[in-house]
């Protein structure tokens, strides 16, 4: 990688933010994290993020609220949405809603930066 | 209804102090199908309430001791899923309409013709089999929510376990012990075997939902505009 990403993580479950977070600080992607869809949007007032990846099931605002969110005040900015239920209808409703990639738990770290490398090179 | 032939067999009571009301009510009732037991007071209805079970009471309202409505207030009491229809004169109207709030589900006017007590009757039977299912219904769709939320529940863990493993399996320390290496593959593999029972579950779960969701369905416009689409 050539230089260094910013990636958002927004994740209720704090062990799964933080074990994300250390997966992808190894390779060298420098990240944030937020609890909630509010939590993100006031973080990402103050940072320049390149991408989101953020759970659907969340208290206070969930990740389809922030995606829209996101979708409207960040045009462009690339969204990855996970989720641990019903993966097929999940998947449905988060790709029509914009979602630029989605997967389901548990899914490995490897892909998760695979699927973000991509989605960056993608604007490039 | 269509023909009588298709009614099962459903059980009724029918409680009235007056001999031709009960032989006439009977009679009708019979002929179409129906199990029809009856008696000539409330005290000899709640003794044989207490042995056998029915899906519909057909009561008189006044009659000598125990009235109508005590009788409906040991009904519920005793099998609350039991439906009781009133039979009443112009006279108790009103207290026809408090017996409604008691929990009566219809009231049937003397003399009352025999299209409108088959109607009324086959109606009453109709609303105890909705209930059923809708019961039913809540216990699917209440296991179902379960489902979902286990799932994510178990997911979001396995997860994190996945994740860290592929942690250690890079770590340095740890990239060359071919020991290390094969216990993380064993735990990566078994986690992918919890999923599976996972999704298998979330299909089952799915599966039964539908089923009921669909009879409901079907009920309801049944009930609602007596057509189906």
């Amino acid at each position: 990688m050539s230089k260094a990403r910013n990636v958002l993580v927004v994740e209720d479950e704090q062990e799964l933010t933080e074990t994300m977070a250390e997966f992808l600080r190894m390779f060298g992607y420098k990240v944030y994290t937020a609890g909630n869809g509010y939590e993100a949007l006031d973080l990402m007032k103050t940072t320049d993020i390149q991408v989101v990846v953020s759970d659907i099931q969340m208290r206070g605002m969930d990740g389809l609220t922030l995606m829209g969110e996101i979708k409207s005040r960040y045009p462009g900015l690339p969204v990855i949405l996970i989720t641990g239920v019903s993966p097929k209808e999940a998947k449905q409703i988060a790709l029509e809603k914009g979602a630029d990639a989605f997967m389901t738990k548990p899914f490995h770290m490897k892909k998760l930066k695979h699927v973000i490398e991509s989605l960056c090179t993608k604007d490039e | 209804m269509n023909g009588d032939q298709t009614v099962d067999r459903k059980r009724i009571l029918i409680v009235d102090d007056e001999e031709i009301v009960r032989y006439s009510l009977v009679n009708i009732l019979r002929s179409h199908g129906y199990e029809v037991v009856d008696v000539a007071s409330a005290e000899a209805g709640l003794k044989i309430l207490y042995e056998q079970e029915f899906h519909l009471v057909l009561t008189d309202l006044v009659m000598e001791g125990m009235d109508g409505l005590e009788l409906l207030e040991n009904v519920k009491v005793l099998s609350p899923r039991t439906m009781v229809i009133l039979i009443t004169g112009y006279g108790s109207l009103k207290t026809a309409v408090t017996a409604l709030r008691l929990g009566v589900y219809d009231y049937l006017i003397k003399p009352c013709d025999e299209d409108e007590l088959l109607l009324r009757v086959r109606r009453a039977l109709e609303m105890l089999h909705y209930g059923e299912e809708q019961q039913r219904l809540q216990d699917v769709s209440a296991i179902a929510k379960t489902a979902v939320t286990l799932s994510d529940q178990i997911n979001t863990p396995l997860n994190i376990i996945l994740g860290n493993i592929e942690i250690l399996q890079l770590s340095p320390l740890l990239e060359h012990n071919e020991n290390v290496q094969k216990s993380l593959k064993t735990m990566e593999n078994q986690i992918f075997k919890i999923r599976e029972v996972m999704e298998k579950l979330a299909k089952l779960t799915k599966a039964e939902t539908k089923k009921y969701a669909s009879l409901s369905d079907y009920e309801m416009i049944d009930l609602s505009s007596g057509k189906i689409e």
